[in-house]
């Protein structure tokens, strides 16, 4: 019996051991929100970061730092004696890559972000075509902390058809599906402020080359759907602002004489916000047919030229693989797909539908 | 091993027992019967022996024995002393006196109900003690057990622990008697049986047995009667002692029974089938058997609109969660997860805990510790002051710690948060159980994280359905599932839809209204 108790006893204390083997009060904690990789000089890559300061009473509201490695892990484990506390990525809002980097292969950074399970799958990743170590010096006016900024900048934003949205779990998953290549978007700074414009496409995990807005915009209506945002086009002179407020993208892949043919279909509800040509205000059917044809013949262009880069650089962000690979798997070869994409015969119908003109009063 | 630990108490007479004595039977001589009880009772200065003779011409002698402070003396002097000193006349010639007197005494003499003769000594003297007075009479060998006690109670008053906002303000209060007239008067069945026996080898407490005979299951009623039987105990002072001694599982922390100061609550188990215990002495009742989710209907479910009723049971499932896992979720999340933790809150909390010198659990013990300690004391002061330190402690002694910074002003958020939660659930015996459950999922959540957390959520959830209350299982509806039941668990159809008695407890009668032809 008294055995029996001995070891009850070892076990309870044993019990309360494990738990300091773990535990990582959270003030002792220190969590960067943004991390840059930047490519390779004197075979050591360079990274930056900015961790908030939670003492209230610190003079700073972040500290910055720079660090380098022969990977990214390695320099981390170089830093963690540098910070007060045990650094976590569990807090981590964004992964920016200089184009240089993301041009080498991201996969060799990103194995870490892979193990690492406190590591948010909504971690976003942009891409920025100088260094992006510089970003650390950048003053925005309404924080000091980068992270929280850019992840302001991406979730808030109103126009979700130029700001493309990448996370790490959405660049996993396009990464290592058959049939889709991964993007991310790019990020451009000046001294005080960032924009997102265009998106950088990738074959599987290297850049391969860049999208602009306007082929941003054409890439998300044709891969997402229930889209909301803006779109501004040239009318007789006149500025139009159409507002869409939904949009349906049906892809019917097929094969026409030895290569691969796609339909795509795009519907469109859309309202109209602003028109300069004052008397186009007037409901009548005829305008509104002729502000609906324009939407259709300048959005067919704009993605038209989207597939000419596309298939130009052989790089395929849309899913179309993906989506013949479901449909019709005959016409799927995974080892000849950005061949057989990059030579397919794209065929686009759109169908848009002005809703509201606008209330007047 | 628990079976040597029983043996033990047992063998050492933790429970006093009293040698049952022979039974005695009455004697026609009058010395030889007050002898008996002299030899039996201990000398006390309320027990009156009062010897007189009967009838105008006083020529039979007769003691009668009394406590003075557990009758109405009035009207022992007026309706009884007085009838048979003054009022008797009797031919003592006659031979058929003793018949006489019997009848007499009965029919014509005596004007008060509860009267009643017996030839045991061992009876009368039990009668006595439960503050009946006793008539011997020389040449009779029987005893009249007259009912004139009078004790001392306090008026039916609105209940105190389950009080609600909609429904009766009654609740039971200590005679017996009282109680069951709060019951009977809301029921007119006849076949509401009320079954009354003495409990308690010393005390010999009054304990009623109640049920509706058609409609409760008749094994349970049998295994009320053989727990019953089975108790060893020489006094009870409450109805608690039932509870425990009844329990399935000794060791768990979980009520068994219901306890209810509310009639109209006891009254409904009646209905659905289940036995109520009232034990003289205790304002509460015993329900049994009962399930789990019992412990979070109110009353005033049954009385509300279903929407709202079932809202409110949902926020009483809530609130039992927040009860017994919010400070060690946040033991978990502080210490452990920060990952699971929105980056805003994760930060705001760091922030807050900057400078605390205790890791989170220790502060997660001294808050709950603390607050115990403000609920305890807030019982045992009186009213008003009871609430003074519930406000000086939780507002002052709160805001003091956090600026001392001892504690972060999240924790105290918490530890009120689960202070209130707990206050949420209607029945205040189920609340105990989850704040002692709240201690050890905190020190799960401390050494496992929300493994732990896991861990401690599975022991609960098996423990509650391996569970039995008088063979019917704790944590149906859900184990075993029952369909029909689920409409008064988490929500509340409505009472239309109820036609039916609960499936978990066994009963005669499944229909609550047989069909109209």
């Amino acid at each position: 019996m008294q055995n029996k108790i001995k070891i009850i006893t070892l076990l309870l204390i044993l019990m309360l051991i494990v738990g300091c083997w773990d535990v990582s009060e959270i003030d002792r904690t220190r969590f960067p929100t943004y991390i840059t990789f930047d490519q390779k000089a004197d075979d050591v890559y360079r990274f930056s970061t900015k961790i908030p300061v939670l003492k209230e009473e610190a003079p700073e509201d972040v500290s910055n730092f720079r660090f380098s490695g022969p990977s990214f892990y390695s320099g981390f484990k170089d830093l963690q004696p540098r910070v007060m506390g045990k650094i976590s990525l569990a807090l981590l809002r964004i992964a920016i890559f200089s184009e240089a980097v993301a041009q080498e292969g991201l996969k060799p950074h990103l194995d870490t972000f892979l193990r690492d399970p406190v590591i948010p799958g909504s971690t976003l990743f942009a891409i920025t075509p100088g260094r992006a170590d510089e970003i650390i010096d950048i003053e925005v006016a309404p924080t000091n902390d980068i992270g929280e900024y850019l992840e302001l900048l991406f979730n808030g934003g109103t126009d979700d058809l130029i700001l493309l949205e990448t996370t790490l779990n959405d660049f996993f998953i396009s990464l290592l599906t058959t049939g889709v290549d991964p993007i991310i978007p790019l990020l451009k700074y000046g001294t005080d402020d960032m924009e997102v414009k265009g998106a950088g496409i990738f074959q599987n995990d290297r850049m391969v080359g860049q999208l602009s807005e306007k082929e941003v915009r054409a890439l998300t209506l044709v891969k997402e759907k229930g889209l909301k945002g803006e779109i501004e086009i040239k009318v007789e002179d006149e500025i139009v602002n159409y507002y869409i407020q939904n949009n349906r993208a049906k892809i019917e892949p097929s094969s026409k004489d030895g290569r691969l043919k796609f339909q795509i279909e795009l519907t469109l509800d859309v309202d109209i916000d602003e028109d300069t040509n004052f008397r186009r205000l007037i409901d009548s059917p005829s305008t509104i047919e002729r502000l609906e044809e324009e939407l259709n013949s300048n959005l067919k262009r704009e993605i038209y030229l989207l597939f000419d880069t596309l298939q130009e650089l052989k790089s395929d962000p849309i899913g179309l693989g993906q989506i013949t690979r479901a449909k019709r798997f005959d016409l799927f070869d995974p080892d000849e797909w950005r061949q057989d994409f990059s030579r397919a015969e794209i065929e686009v119908d759109i169908n848009s539908r002005i809703r509201r003109l606008g209330i007047a009063t | 091993m628990w079976d040597k630990i029983k043996d033990f108490f047992k063998s050492n007479n933790f429970i006093n027992r009293l040698d049952l004595e022979a039974e005695e039977k009455v004697s026609s001589n009058l010395e030889a019967n007050i002898d008996y009880l002299k030899d039996n009772l201990a000398p006390s200065s309320d027990l009156v022996f009062r010897s007189f003779h009967i009838g105008q011409k006083k020529e039979i002698d007769a003691e009668i024995i009394y406590f003075n402070e557990l009758i109405n003396a009035d009207i022992l002097q007026k309706e009884v002393l007085r009838s048979l000193m003054f009022d008797l006349e009797l031919d003592c010639s006659n031979r058929t006196i003793k018949k006489e007197i019997n009848d007499t005494l009965i029919n014509s003499t005596i004007p008060i109900g509860e009267l009643e003769t017996t030839q045991s000594l061992t009876k009368a003297l039990e009668q006595l003690l439960s503050g009946d007075v006793i008539l011997f009479i020389e040449g009779i060998p029987k005893t009249f057990i007259l009912g004139i006690k009078e004790l001392e109670k306090r008026e039916v008053q609105t209940p105190q622990i389950e009080a609600v906002t909609r429904g009766p303000q009654e609740s039971f209060i200590e005679p017996l008697s009282t109680n069951i007239s709060l019951i009977r008067r809301r029921i007119k069945d006849n076949n509401l049986m009320i079954d009354i026996k003495q409990i308690g080898e010393r005390t010999k407490t009054d304990l009623a047995i109640i049920y509706i005979d058609d409609i409760v299951d008749q094994d349970i009623i049998k295994k009320v009667r053989d727990r019953l039987e089975s108790i060893e105990i020489d006094g009870v002072l409450e109805i608690g002692y039932i509870n425990q001694s009844f329990r399935d599982n000794w060791a768990s922390p979980f009520p068994q029974f219901q306890t209810t100061e509310r009639p109209d609550k006891a009254l409904a188990n009646l209905l659905e089938g289940k036995v109520v215990l009232l034990l003289d002495g205790s304002p509460f009742a015993s329900i049994m058997p009962t399930t789990f989710i019992q412990f979070l209907q109110s009353p005033e479910d049954y009385y509300d609109h279903f929407y709202i009723a079932s809202l409110l049971r949902l926020f009483r499932v809530a609130a039992t969660f927040i009860t017994i896992s919010l400070p060690a979720i946040y033991i978990s999340l502080v210490s452990f997860h920060h990952e699971l933790l929105p980056r805003e809150l994760a930060l705001s909390l760091a922030t807050a805990r900057e400078g605390v010198p205790f890791p989170s659990v220790l502060e997660a013990f001294i808050m709950e510790i603390s607050l115990e300690f403000l609920r305890e004391a807030g019982i045992r002061l009186p009213g008003p002051i009871g609430q003074t330190i519930g406000i000086v402690g939780g507002l002052i002694l709160g805001e003091a710690a956090v600026d001392a910074g001892l504690v972060s002003p999240p924790m105290v958020i918490v530890v009120a948060l689960t202070a209130i939660a707990s206050f949420v659930i209607p029945s205040y015996s189920a609340t105990i159980p989850l704040r002692l459950l709240r201690f050890s999922m905190m020190l799960l959540a401390a050494v496992f994280s929300t493994y732990g957390l896991m861990i401690g959520w599975l022991l609960i959830l098996i423990h509650l359905c391996s569970l039995e209350s008088l063979g019917v299982p704790y944590f149906a509806p859900f184990a075993p599932i029952k369909l029909t039941d689920l409409k008064d668990s988490f929500i509340k159809f409505p009472l239309k839809f109820m036609g039916k008695r609960p499936e978990s407890t066994p009963t005669q009668q499944k229909k609550r209204q047989p069909d109209k032809e």
